[in-house]
């Protein structure tokens, strides 16, 4: 009854081949839906929700569609933490108000309590933001591609010494393309 | 921004992403070691939400909702992105969201997209 007009959107992990995986994983480049105006590499919020308020700012959407965005994001908080520990959260939610796919990256110093996995103040924040339906089927993959980048310890080093926006996006060239 | 429609995109988008846990999505996230095990937060989140619509919104909404899972559509160049049919030149002049207005066509809920 609901289904009608959404398309279909990518199968579990364990019902896609694993070719097909791989080929969606190495044709995204995560550079690609993010723009240099939603990187900030000193976010001021110290709690929560106020640094989830500049994720949001960065994404360069109307002002009256912000609330739209920051309420969303709460929602998806509401049913778990996105913190997913090492000091790692990936905010994400799905909205009309998007004609796109986005992304944003958000870095804090001090870290803030984000009712993560392990206990552990986030202080990398990747933010994605998706339209309700979208066609290419690109959020999961986006998101996997993200918690794969930061896993590696090395990986999240190198995001602790990235001192320029530019330098960030050569980054995230260089680490998942 | 008329705040019913601000509510109405929230609620939807709410629904949608419980529409989502129960197609396997949940799992997805889960798999990516991402937690999504409080769902009646969620439903808490839309019955507050829906407690902020009026009653006749909240009606017309229920109704589209029956037909189709998403309820509020994009509108781009005078274009409904639920029905990929052209507004008249009326409604497509209009460019604010400070009306509630539907589709002529297809009867979603019409968001105007800069
Ligand atoms: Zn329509």
């Amino acid at each position: 009854m609901i289904d009608g007009d959404r398309s279909p959107t990518i199968a579990p992990p364990e019902r896609t081949p694993n070719t097909l995986v791989k080929r969606i994983m190495t044709e995204i480049h995560l550079s690609d839906y993010l723009e240099q105006d939603a990187i900030e590499l000193d976010l001021k919020g110290d709690t929560k929700q106020k640094v989830l308020t500049e994720m949001v700012g960065l994404l360069g959407v109307e002002a009256e569609s912000r609330n739209i965005a920051l309420e969303l994001v709460m929602s998806r908080e509401s049913l778990g933490s996105t913190g997913i520990g090492k000091g790692i959260a990936i905010p994400h939610l799905r909205s009309t108000i998007f004609p796109r796919i986005m992304l944003a990256y958000g870095r804090s110093s001090e870290g803030v309590a984000f009712g993560s996995i392990d206990k552990k103040p986030a202080r990398h924040f990747f933010l994605v933001a998706s339209p309700p339906i979208d066609p290419s089927n690109l959020y999961h993959p986006i998101l996997a591609k993200i918690v794969q980048l930061v896993k590696e310890s090395k990986n999240r080093k190198k995001l602790d010494s990235i001192d320029t926006k530019a330098g960030l996006l050569n980054l995230i060239d260089e680490l998942a393309g | 921004m008329h705040s019913d429609l601000e509510f109405l995109v929230i609620l939807n988008d709410i629904d949608l992403m419980l529409d989502d846990l129960g197609k396997g999505n949940a799992e997805v996230e889960e798999k990516l070691g991402f937690d999504v095990s409080r769902k009646e937060k969620l439903e808490k989140a839309r019955d507050d939400m829906r407690g902020k619509c009026s009653e006749a919104v909240l009606r017309r909404y229920d109704r589209v909702r029956g037909k189709y899972g998403k309820v509020i559509s994009p509108v781009f160049d005078g274009v409904c992105y639920g029905c990929f049919q052209r507004l008249h030149t009326e409604l497509a002049q209009i460019s604010r969201n400070e009306k509630i207005l539907s589709c002529p066509h297809c009867g979603r809920f019409l968001y105007f997209m800069k």
